[in-house]
């Protein structure tokens, strides 16, 4: 398999934090690539060392087969495209003085920006100043900065923050035809992990600075296992039940749980009878990515 | 870095803050001329019969000519060349422009440079700003009295000079510090030099120690060169030069160093 991007062991400490812990990853060329990961679990940090912006504590990754300490990264950094955090754009300029002030650092001519424009949904902003976007246009605009280059390798941080549900839906078409129809390679890392799993071809699970788990789509889809979702007037009685029934499973809320291990609903359903426990509700469920990633990370009890 | 440069040179043409500093400068520059022009109004004002001969020569010495309108903003160009050049490297970090270039794989050492280019620009369009209007301006309306002779033309050279290492202390500084403090200083420094130029008064023991301080420092430099009866270039002219072109190379050199070892937002 080809790979746009593979880190080795990359580490980023500052003082004695080490927001990056040996972290090895491989982006294929190609895919969509979600990061998923809790606050602070060192995804921006990947971005930002892949970007330029932060330079890595030690380790080393290859961008477009060109090794980080060779002089040739610059120039394949040019294939690149990046939104990292909040956009980047001047607040006292148009959307499309924006994007001419990035065709000038490029060296390109400016032909391509209205239909970069709109690409994002920003072609008839007209004299508006970018001071005066709302939060979702500022991140539409961030986006057309990193397509403008048109990049072979996109890299994404929370792109979606801030965008009205019309938004989201809009820049997941688009991230998907740039993807299939451009063959752009994408990392997008994003809390939203439903809109994720609508996107990614690919996943990486970041931890405390490492990658605890990469896999595919399919790969996911076939690990992922099926639960049974159930609402009771008292989930420590559950928990209670199904400890002694030595099952797996997560409690949600005082209501809510799901409960992995396959087993048969009578017997269950009347030992909770039994301890005054009523199940109000009962849906098989097939596991979400966002539950998958609660297991990796240490959600899941008893299990 | 051409690329970087017409990126940075776009950026500083469109907007508002340079052409405002250069009306200020053109307006400072007009409006010397015009309290020059008054000032000797009302110096010159009375029956020359009246005075002796001694008296008319010591006022002459008082009247205001083109002359030292040529060097009357040098003092303040740093602050207005801040204000400008300054702003727009600090501006960059603020928005986080910076990383749009840094993304696409230009590397520090260039975009170092190339705010350091347009700053100096900045800083000759200036100057040259003021100069060309206080030339017209003063020269119709209060004449010249030494211009174009060897030693004004020559102290107009090293004062560039001077400038160049300040824009380029200015440059490190708002590159280094990447925030409005860096901006506060840079447009400062020269008021805080200023300040602590007394302390050079401790070192009457030392002329020579005394001396090699204020050829160093630029703004004391500056003071040295125009703060005089009449304009000559100096015996240590070669050696000031040097000093003013060393602090460019040293600051730039730190400020490419600094940078490219910098984690950014």
């Amino acid at each position: 398999m080809e790979y746009i991007l593979q880190t080795q062991k990359l580490c980023k400490q500052y003082g004695k934090f080490k927001a990056l812990n040996d972290l090895t990853l491989n982006v294929p060329k190609g895919s969509i690539y979600g990061m998923v990961g809790r606050n602070g679990a060192g995804k921006t940090t990947l971005i930002r060392i892949i970007t330029g912006l932060n330079n890595p504590s030690s380790g080393e990754f290859t961008l477009f087969g060109v090794k980080s300490n060779d002089s040739k990264l610059l120039e394949v950094r040019r294939k690149m495209g990046a939104v990292v955090e909040t956009p980047s754009l001047h607040p006292n300029m148009t959307a499309r003085d924006n994007l001419i002030q990035q065709t000038k650092a490029l060296g390109i001519s400016d032909e391509k920006i209205d239909d970069v424009l709109k690409l994002v949904g920003l072609a008839d902003t007209g004299n508006k100043k970018a001071k005066n976007f709302s939060l979702g246009m500022r991140q539409r605009l961030g986006i057309a900065f990193s397509l403008v280059g048109d990049p072979e390798f996109l890299v994404l941080d929370e792109p979606i923050n801030g965008l009205d549900p019309q938004g989201i839906m809009e820049v997941r078409e688009m991230l998907i035809k740039l993807n299939q129809e451009k063959g752009v390679t994408i990392l997008i890392s994003s809390h939203i992990l439903d809109e994720l799993s609508r996107l990614a071809t690919h996943y990486g699970f970041i931890e405390r600075g490492r990658v605890i788990k990469e896999m595919s789509a399919e790969e996911l889809d076939k690990t992922c296992r099926t639960s049974i979702h159930v609402n009771v007037n008292d989930t420590a009685i559950l928990a209670e039940v199904l400890n002694g029934m030595g099952a797996e499973y997560r409690l949600y809320s005082p209501n809510e749980a799901d409960i992995f291990t396959p087993m048969q609903v009578t017997p269950l359903v009347l030992a909770l009878n039994e301890k005054n426990c009523f199940v109000n509700s009962m849906t098989e469920r097939h596991e979400s990515l966002e539950s998958y990633f609660m297991g990796l990370v240490g959600g899941v009890h008893n299990g | 870095m051409v690329n970087l440069l017409a990126e940075g040179y776009r950026r500083l043409f469109k907007g508002k803050r340079f052409y405002i500093v250069l009306i200020v400068i053109i307006g400072i520059a007009l409006l010397f001329t015009f309290l020059y022009y008054l000032l000797n109004k009302i110096l010159f004002n009375f029956e020359s019969d009246a005075l002796s001969e001694a008296d008319m020569q010591e006022l002459s010495n008082l009247k205001y000519t083109a002359d030292s309108l040529l060097f009357t903003m040098k003092g303040d160009m740093p602050l207005l060349i801040g204000i400008a050049a300054g702003m727009l490297i600090v501006q960059d970090f603020r928005n986080n422009t910076i990383r749009n270039k840094i993304i696409i794989g230009h590397s520090r050492t260039n975009i170092y440079l190339a705010n350091f280019i347009v700053s100096e620009s900045v800083m000759l369009i200036y100057e040259l700003a003021y100069f060309v209007v206080a030339l017209i301006a003063g020269g119709i309306v209060l004449g010249f009295e030494q211009f174009p002779s060897g030693g004004i033309i020559g102290v107009l050279f090293m004062t560039l000079a001077i400038q160049m290492a300040i824009t380029s202390l200015i440059v490190f500084f708002c590159n280094t510090m990447k925030n409005v403090g860096g901006f506060v200083l840079s447009i400062t420094m020269t008021y805080i030099v200023g300040i602590f130029s007394i302390a050079l008064a401790l070192l009457n023991k030392y002329p020579k120690a005394q001396e090699l301080v204020g050829d160093i420092i630029p703004t004391l430099q500056l003071n040295k060169l125009i703060n005089v009866q009449e304009y000559v270039v100096p015996d240590n002219a070669p050696r000031m030069i040097v000093f003013m072109f060393a602090i460019t190379i040293i600051s730039t050199i730190s400020g490419i160093l600094l940078f490219r070892k910098a984690d950014l937002k």
